[in-house]
């Protein structure tokens, strides 16, 4: 028998959330980007999101996407604008990956991993996008 | 602050790019956070006990030092690659697939790369 995580019921919930991948090669940031915004739509609270791995690469302002496609990158720093959310790119990833303070988009940050160990203990839930 | 359980779940193989190191230094993090971690390995994931991970041969051996609470292995991912786990210092503790949704399930929070 499997034991249920404790249900949370209708109270309000703090997510912290963990992005994996980067934005054109998989849909998990698109996603993750998605359920932040269905989340606090339901007045929920997110808490940080926490940009790991190849998920670092979303957080590059350099990168320009097609004219008829999705700017993901300016839609994550909509989001810290307007509903004030936390995003924490991971910095020692982000070197291996060439992503340093002078290529961040607004409303991202670098930070250690220590952040993500913080998001995990304060939030209720933590939801990884991208395994 | 409550101490949570927090299980980091390793699937893909040391020579999958980088991930494995880097999901590892995340669980070290954890663990220096106080927070109750357990490690477990399924699918390519087991290859990095079989095989010669040389990329993280330095992050497993300071493994044995760390405050890692536990380190699961699935069993039927090592049977279907034909592996077995070699004798060493850490301490592995076997369980079947089955076993593992209840080791999911008992973790406050789930991380896997």
């Amino acid at each position: 028998m499997i034991e249920p995580r404790k249900a949370l019921g209708s109270r309000l919930v703090k997510f912290a959330l963990l992005v994996n991948d980067a934005p054109f090669s998989r849909q998990a940031a698109a996603t993750a980007l998605a359920f932040a915004r269905a989340v606090l739509e339901r007045g929920h609270e997110v808490t940080q999101v926490f940009f790991y791995f190849d998920g670092v690469l979303n957080a590059n302002r350099l990168a320009v996407p097609a004219a008829d496609g999705v700017d993901l990158a300016a839609e994550w720093s909509s989001l810290a604008a307007n509903d004030h959310v936390d995003l924490v790119v991971c910095a020692v990833a982000g070197r291996r990956r060439g992503q340093r303070e002078a290529n961040l988009t607004p409303g991202f940050r670098l930070s250690g991993l220590g952040q993500l160990a913080e998001a995990i203990m304060l939030a209720d839930r933590l939801v990884t996008f991208g395994g | 602050m409550q101490r949570k359980k927090i299980l980091f779940v390793f699937r893909r193989a040391p020579f999958d790019g980088n991930r494995p190191s880097e999901l590892l230094d995340a669980a070290m993090m954890a663990a220096a956070f106080g927070q109750e971690v357990e490690l477990a390995f399924l699918d390519d994931g087991v290859f990095l006990f079989s095989a010669d991970p040389q990329t993280m041969k330095g992050q497993f051996d300071e493994l044995g030092d760390s405050d890692i609470d536990h380190i699961w292995v699935e069993r039927d991912s090592l049977v279907e690659r034909r592996l077995t786990l070699p004798a060493g210092p850490l301490p592995l503790d076997l369980l079947d697939r089955s076993e593992l949704t209840r080791i999911i399930a008992g973790a406050d929070a789930v991380v896997s790369g």
